[in-house]
């Protein structure tokens, strides 16, 4: 059936494809949808994606190129369930994509976006409505009258969700009481929508074993030095006195009290520790057996249940709250609550403990670290720029620049307006005195952060502060492109695809005759650059108005700069704005973007990728948030107290 | 932020007291009952950001071929002209055919021969890089299989800026502090000439901890496994495929049959250094190259990898007077014979002479059994682009050298195409003739032959569609 196509045959490939899917399609089949999944494979993949779509769309066909590359069945076969799951997040992804109001995945097919392919579906064909319908129901899956609960269909599998080097350095000095360095001595993992805990990829290597094992050597000499304080022989045999640490030891580093069984592996450790060698030999041997058994470097989420869906445990939900707000195991309250029977299972007692550790500095460093994941801030430390083009960027202003905004988000969500609204648009921020130059505000009089109202013409909120304008910039001009498409993308949680295989992708070099927008703007003389760029270059060009450190400019190489652009609406509204300010603004009332920061807060807080499954818990605490005014601290407990949070699903429920 | 490089020489101490250290009696048997075959090694190299044809490109084919004139960017490896073959005209077809040119995708196709796909933020290869399948299929012989190694200032963090995936489809993270590598690598380890100190109880203690501690964590992650399904169970299986390794590791000999009288770990010293600060490249470049060439030296693994950086890193080289953004400051706006196309000579001159000081610490070694490590080793060293104001995935710059025991003759250039226009990308419509890349050689075929100069009988890697040897490569 899958044939190679060359572009010469396009024209007639679309005929075919529109006679193709409109013999088949059931009219009546397009109110019927039980759920997502069903809607997909009867109403769109069969009748209109096999044949209209994926002729092109699949691994060897002319379109590979792009991100719509999906699954097709071995000849003679049909396609798999999986494949189709693949193929439907494919789907939904693209469908999140707003054009002119209309989502990308009909504006592609019907050709209103530059479609390689080029027109493949007529506007009002039964094909076009099957994919309106299936973009409204990405978007909201309760229109299918059978869908489960969002409640049952979200819950995560029962797993165990490996520390991350930061939290597993929090662990072993929480056990500890002294600092050790471990994070930078454990190779980074892959980050996922730029957050370092996505569960799916914290795996241990073969490369990371030993470096834990080198950790828990460190950990075992630091026990020995400590040996009296840590692991005394007074009042006991020598080998109760190691019974004694091991299970002391292991409740601090497991979270929870060592079973009998775990006890009694931990001393055939010991014994051989000690035959060959001395007490002190034993004690270390078991330190580094605690400090990298399974039990310590998963947080187990397994349940209280071997089949179907179960709560956590006590000690798996104090555990989880402990990692989730604030990066580190459970203090000694939390543990003694967990004590406590049932009591954590209930969602007032868990809402009371979360409240306590939200608001604790563990808490308060753990939502900046959020922020910064989200808005990819990560790698600001390490940020270099041309000298010669910004003498100014030094290593004091960058710092300052992280500093500034981790300050500012601390401020915000505990000490000032606490809403996304406030994060998003506040007329203040903090600065120091090579802040002050940058923003053309007085200068406080010296290093330090000082809280300062900010010129409202060009700042509003964090995207427009100079951390996210550098970084998003290229290293001796501005960057409409980077900066269009990390509002897309981090703000408004739609993934683009990468740049296909066209000619020429080059950053127009600086010309001084010209404004980069002037310079930039092959990407909308030539199709194949404009299909993309025209969802990227209206965003980012409204940025102009920042060269690249965040300086604001009214001129650039003498002409004056254009940073008029437009935003589009899933509403099908696309709304007008100058400069960065003003979209900041804007974004506070969108949609969009509300649901986008519940999504990425959600990635965050399970370390889950969201599936079309999570869509419908995505938009109900979507709804909250906003009946709270956009609070996080409220759309954090909440989110805590729901009974997904301690609800798992055994692998005999999978 | 950036942490301050001390100028404590921690390797060095490290490095006498593993002189000090037993097992020369299990070394010395080992050699004694060693296969009189040449080992074969595997060592791949990357280095980023692409190249220009024109001045890569030896003058004439053949035997015969000049890599020494002006502004030739593999001037550098002249002294060791005889012993590399220049593949010239080698394509990422994989990627202009089947999934999209870019940085991200050069660093992922480069090793595994598949067109990566984007999921989510990520970008994920569909198969496992060359150097893995190799090194399992080499399991046993050394110590460990596998060893990657890098110099990574942004830290490798995502699939895109990788080169080395597992055959379940997981990213191998490249170590790239010098510092904690050394230990992991050497301790145990003893030269052969230093062999004759009887062993050591303290070391055999530490052998049996260890063996212990591993023995504890495999059963307590077993008692795990029942609980999990699908991924989290595959994740869990990984991890005791781990500590199994190490298991094995700890109870067999620390050495390959190889090693020979330059096994001396001692010999490497140098300070505990940033592994993220730019200014520490040169130094971290340095350190890692005595690393390769000692644990070749005494045979710790047969395959090793070693990644330069990463395409799309903007960090200045300052050490070479190249201040501002080498990606687009630089990579970007090379062309022709530019100020950014000498700049591109230049950095792409300093990889090569990098390279070529790697390739002389590889041919002082001599193996035991006959001929050095570099003559000893099939080494592959390529790049993520090709032309790289174009994001091309043309005319990629690929090197063989070394020869592997006889497994290919060096001292060729291969030009395998005369027609491909480079100033054309990839997609059919963008350049002179319907399918200009005909005669290009897809790099999936090198891959190919090197899968089989190791033993391993297949007619592709990677892609199935791409099948057969690279013309005229192998011996």
């Amino acid at each position: 059936m899958m044939f190679k196509r060359t572009p010469a045959a396009l024209g007639i490939i679309a005929l075919v494809g529109m006679a193709a899917c409109d013999g088949k399609i059931s009219e009546t089949g397009l109110d019927r949808c039980t759920s997502p999944q069903q809607f997909f494979e009867e109403q769109v993949w069969t009748p209109v994606m096999a044949d209209t779509c994926a002729t092109c769309h699949y691994s060897d066909g002319i379109a590979a190129s792009t991100r719509m590359k999906l699954r097709t069945p071995k000849e003679n076969e049909t396609i798999s369930q999986e494949d189709l799951a693949y193929n439907l997040e494919l789907v939904r992804q693209v469908a999140k994509i707003d054009y002119k109001g209309k989502s990308l995945l009909l504006a592609k097919p019907i050709g209103e976006l530059n479609h390689g392919g080029g027109v493949v579906l007529e506007r009002g064909s039964v094909g076009v409505r099957a994919l309106e319908r299936m973009a409204a129901i990405l978007a909201d899956p309760t229109i299918c009258s059978e869908t489960k609960r969002c409640d049952e269909v979200a819950v995560l599998p029962a797993r165990l969700w490996r520390l991350t080097p930061s939290e597993y350095q929090t662990s072993i000095e929480a056990a500890l009481g002294e600092p050790v360095d471990v994070a930078s001595r454990i190779s980074a993992d892959e980050r996922v929508y730029g957050f370092s805990n996505n569960s799916a990829v914290l795996d241990v290597s073969d490369v990371t074993t030993e470096q834990y094992m080198a950790v828990g050597e460190t950990v075992g000499a630091r026990v020995v030095a400590r040996l009296a304080e840590l692991a005394p022989q007074n009042g006991c045999q020598e080998r109760d006195c190691a019974r004694r640490f091991a299970r002391s030891f292991a409740e601090k580093m497991f979270r929870r009290p060592p079973t009998d069984a775990e006890v009694t592996s931990l001393m055939t450790l010991y014994d051989i520790g000690r035959d060959t060698g001395a007490y002190a030999d034993g004690i270390s041997l078991l330190a580094q057996g605690i400090v990298q058994a399974p039990q310590t470097l998963y947080r187990s989420e397994l349940g209280s249940e071997d089949v179907g869906v179960s709560t956590l445990t006590t000690d798996e939900i104090a555990t989880s709250l402990a990692y989730t707000l604030t990066g580190a195991p459970p203090d000694e309250q939390l543990r003694a609550v967990a004590a406590d029977g049932a009591e954590l299972a209930k969602a007032d007692v868990r809402r009371a403990e979360a409240e306590r550790l939200i608001d604790s500095p563990g808490g308060r460093r753990r939502m900046v670290r959020f922020v910064i994941e989200w808005l990819g801030l990560t790698e600001l430390s390490h940020l270099e720029k041309d000298t010669t083009a910004y003498p100014q960027f030094t290593d004091t202003l960058r710092d300052a620049m992280q500093a500034e905004t981790e300050t500012f988000v601390e401020s915000v969500v505990f000490d000032n307006e606490g809403t996304y609204t406030a994060l998003m648009s506040a007329p203040y921020s903090y600065v120091n005195d090579e802040l002050a130059n940058l923003y053309g505000v007085s200068a406080p009089g010296g290093p330090a952060l000082v809280r300062a109202d900010l010129p409202a013409a060009d700042r509003a909120g964090i995207i427009t502060q100079a951390s996210v304008l550098a970084l998003y910039a290229h290293a001796d001009q501005s960057g409409p492109v980077f900066r269009g498409k990390f509002v897309r993308q981090n703000i408004l949680c739609q993934q683009l695809p990468p740049p296909p295989n066209v000619n020429v992708i080059v950053v127009p070099p600086a010309d001084p005759a010209q404004t980069t927008r002037e310079r930039f703007a092959a990407h909308t003389s030539q199709p194949a650059c404009a299909s993309c760029h025209a969802l990227i270059d209206p965003i980012g060009f409204g940025f102009e108005r920042y060269d690249g450190i965040g300086r604001a400019r009214e001129v650039e190489n003498g002409r004056p700069v254009d940073s008029s652009g437009y935003l589009d609406g899933a509403d099908g509204v696309s709304r007008d704005f100058n400069g960065g300010a003003e979209l900041a603004r804007l974004l506070t009332s969108s949609e969009e973007a509300k649901n986008c920061f519940v999504t990425q807060f959600t990635r965050f807080s399970q370390g889950h990728t969201e599936t079309v499954d999570d869509v419908c818990g995505i938009n109900q605490s979507t709804e909250t948030f906003k009946a709270n005014d956009t609070n996080i601290r409220e759309l954090v407990l909440n989110m805590v107290s729901s009974d997904n949070f301690i609800r798992r699903r055994a692998a005999q429920g999978q | 932020m950036r942490r301050k490089p001390s100028r404590r020489s921690f390797l060095k101490t490290m490095g006498s007291v593993s002189l000090a250290l037993p097992f020369a009696r299990l070394l010395e048997s080992s050699i004694v009952h060693a296969q009189s075959a040449r080992p074969r090694r595997l060592l791949i190299l990357m280095s980023p950001h692409g190249n220009l044809i024109n001045f890569w490109r030896p003058q004439a084919v053949g035997t015969d071929f000049n890599i020494d004139y002006a502004n030739s960017m593999l001037g550098p490896l002249q002294p060791f002209k005889n012993k590399i073959v220049v593949l010239d005209g080698v394509d990422y077809k994989v990627l202009y055919e089947k999934a999209t040119t870019g940085h991200d995708y050069g660093h992922c196709t480069f090793l595994t021969g598949t067109a990566p796909a984007p999921r989510g933020s990520e970008v994920y290869p569909t198969g496992p890089s060359i150097d893995q399948v190799v090194g399992e299929h080499l399991a046993g012989i050394c110590p460990r299989d596998t060893l990657s190694l890098g110099v990574f200032r942004l830290g490798g963090t995502t699939n895109a800026n990788s080169m080395i995936f597992n055959a379940s489809g997981g990213r191998v993270q490249s170590l790239i502090d010098p510092a904690a590598i050394y230990p992991m690598l050497f301790d145990g380890v003893v030269p052969p000439g230093g062999g004759t100190t009887p062993p050591d109880p303290a070391a055999t203690a530490e052998s049996r901890r260890k063996l212990a501690l591993v023995t504890y964590l495999n059963g307590e992650a077993n008692r795990l496994r029942p609980r999990l399904a699908g991924l989290e169970r595959q994740k869990l299986e990984h991890h005791i495929e781990a500590l199994a390794a190490i298991e094995r590791r700890l109870g067999g000999p620390k050495s390959g049959s190889s090693a020979g009288a330059s096994c001396d770990p001692g010999l490497i010293s140098g300070g505990s250094l940033d592994p993220r600060a730019v200014d520490n490249i040169p130094a971290l470049v340095d350190l890692q190259f005595d690393i390769i060439a000692q644990t070749f030296a005494c045979d710790l693994t047969r395959v090793i990898s070693f990644q330069f950086l990463q395409g799309g890193d903007p960090a200045p080289m300052p050490w070479i007077g190249l201040t501002g953004d080498m990606h687009d400051g630089l990579a970007h706006l090379a062309s022709g014979t530019n100020a950014a196309a000498m700049k591109l000579i230049q950095l792409q001159r300093w990889y090569t002479t990098k390279v070529a000081e790697l390739f002389a610490r590889l041919d002082a070694i001599q193996d035991p059994q006959g001929g050095t490590v570099l003559d000893n080793t099939v080494v592959l060293w390529g790049n993520e682009l090709g032309d790289p104001s174009m994001h091309s995935s043309i005319n990629i710059p690929m090197i063989m050298a070394g020869g592997g025991a006889g497994a290919f003759v060096t001292g060729r250039h291969i030009r395998y195409s005369t027609s491909a226009e480079p100033r054309c990308s990839g997609v059919y419509g963008n350049c002179p003739t319907t399918d200009p890349f005909r005669d290009q050689t897809a790099h999936n075929q090198v891959l190919t032959s090197i899968a089989q100069m190791f033993g391993i009988e297949v007619n592709h890697f990677g892609d199935e569609k791409y099948t057969g040897t690279a013309p005229g490569l192998m011996s």
